[in-house]
């Protein structure tokens, strides 16, 4: 018992030994193949995340420490030199406003979701405004994140006050270790006036740190 | 009529296949005590993630069984906590940005996971991610570009 193949001749036995085979193959998993195991995983995240980094964003807010060398800043040109590092993370959408690359949704108050960078850096360029620098972040996990940041590094409720001419109320930190600096923290509906993302009415919480050397 | 009975010899022939395959699958995902994964169940096995203070792994069952372990370092105390998953779907009036979502509850009804599936590496995929299959997980949903990764990991 005999079958032609493209004029090579197996016997019956071979035909079920190469449909076995055919068939072992097409049984595998391409799936379970692509595992990796836990020694080298490590390596393979390191390799992946060495990759991403160079294209992706990786994190949606300013650090404290960044905000307290941005301090040091009375330009916009400094200011522009401080976040050219940082434009994988930050893009500059116009004169004197950043926002965060990465987008997330935002629950407004009344439970719509909005779609947004989680975080802006806005500097007031007006030619008549007096200079502020002001870190809004759209999330309160980043807030409470970012102010326990700043309660690490030493920062101590001073006092609050209506400071830097916005409506809220805003309280003030200071730390021993940044002598001559100034935190200024805030939860307002209202972190600029018509400005960029805050153009039309604000129905999100937004958690607003400006920091400054004292005069 | 001969095209016919070629057509319903090959869908005879598909279907067996995929029958015997299956078979197969659960023989020797029982055996070895693992997933064997096809097109479409992407999300089963196991995964993990290492960073320098943890490594955590879980495991997608075919029944809907979860575990999930964390090993904690410099400590490497490892917790175990076993429970059920659900990959839940778009639901009525809310929006999708927020699904597919991989929900694990522990025994004791707590929820361990609540994370939009941003990203599984497709099944059959030669020329992606390195060749490692990768589940990234999004806290909130589907236009987060902060995610955590996982990594299929070797079953056995």
């Amino acid at each position: 018992m005999s079958f032609t193949f493209r004029a090579i001749r197996f016997p019956a036995m071979n035909k079920v030994a190469v449909l076995f085979i055919f068939f072992l193959a097409a049984c595998s998993s391409p799936s379970n193949k692509r595992a990796v195991s836990i020694d080298e995983l490590e390596k393979v995240q390191a390799e992946d995340e060495k990759e991403l980094k160079a294209v992706a964003a990786t994190r949606d807010a300013l650090t404290a420490i960044e905000l307290i060398e941005l301090a040091d800043c009375n330009s916009l040109s400094c200011i522009q030199l401080f976040m050219k590092d940082r434009s994988a993370d930050f893009f500059y959408a116009k004169k004197g406003e950043y926002a965060a690359q990465h987008r997330s949704v935002v629950m407004d108050t009344t439970g719509a979701e909005l779609v947004m960078p989680l975080s802006t850096f806005f500097v007031d360029v007006n030619p008549q405004a007096s200079w502020r620098a002001a870190h809004t972040l759209h999330k309160k996990e980043l807030g409470d994140k970012l102010f326990d940041e700043f309660t690490q590094l030493g920062f101590k409720l001073v006092d609050s006050g209506y400071y830097l001419g916005i409506k809220s109320k805003q309280q003030r930190y200071a730390s021993e270790k940044y002598p001559g600096k100034s935190l200024y923290v805030t939860v307002t509906y209202e972190p600029w006036y018509f400005k960029g993302l805050y153009g039309n009415k604000v129905t999100w919480p937004c958690f607003v740190f400006e920091v400054y050397r004292d005069q | 009529m001969r095209y016919l009975v070629s057509f319903i010899l090959i869908f005879l022939a598909v279907a067996t296949f995929l029958v015997i395959r299956k078979w197969f699958d659960r023989k020797k995902e029982k055996s070895q005590n693992m997933e064997i994964v096809r097109e479409g169940e992407e999300h089963l096995g196991s995964w993990a993630n290492k960073s320098p203070g943890a490594l955590i792994q879980f495991r997608l069952h075919r029944d809907g069984k979860f575990s999930y372990s964390i090993v904690e370092y410099p400590k490497s105390d490892t917790i175990k906590i076993k429970g059920r998953y659900e990959i839940i779907g778009a639901v009525a009036g809310r929006s999708a940005n927020y699904y597919p979502r991989l929900i694990a509850i522990d025994d004791k009804n707590d929820t361990l996971f609540n994370y939009f599936i941003a990203y599984i590496t497709p099944y059959d995929a030669h020329a992606l991610d390195n060749g490692y299959d990768k589940m990234i997980l999004n806290p909130n949903g589907i236009y987060d570009t902060v995610g955590y990764t996982f990594y299929r990991i070797k079953q056995n």
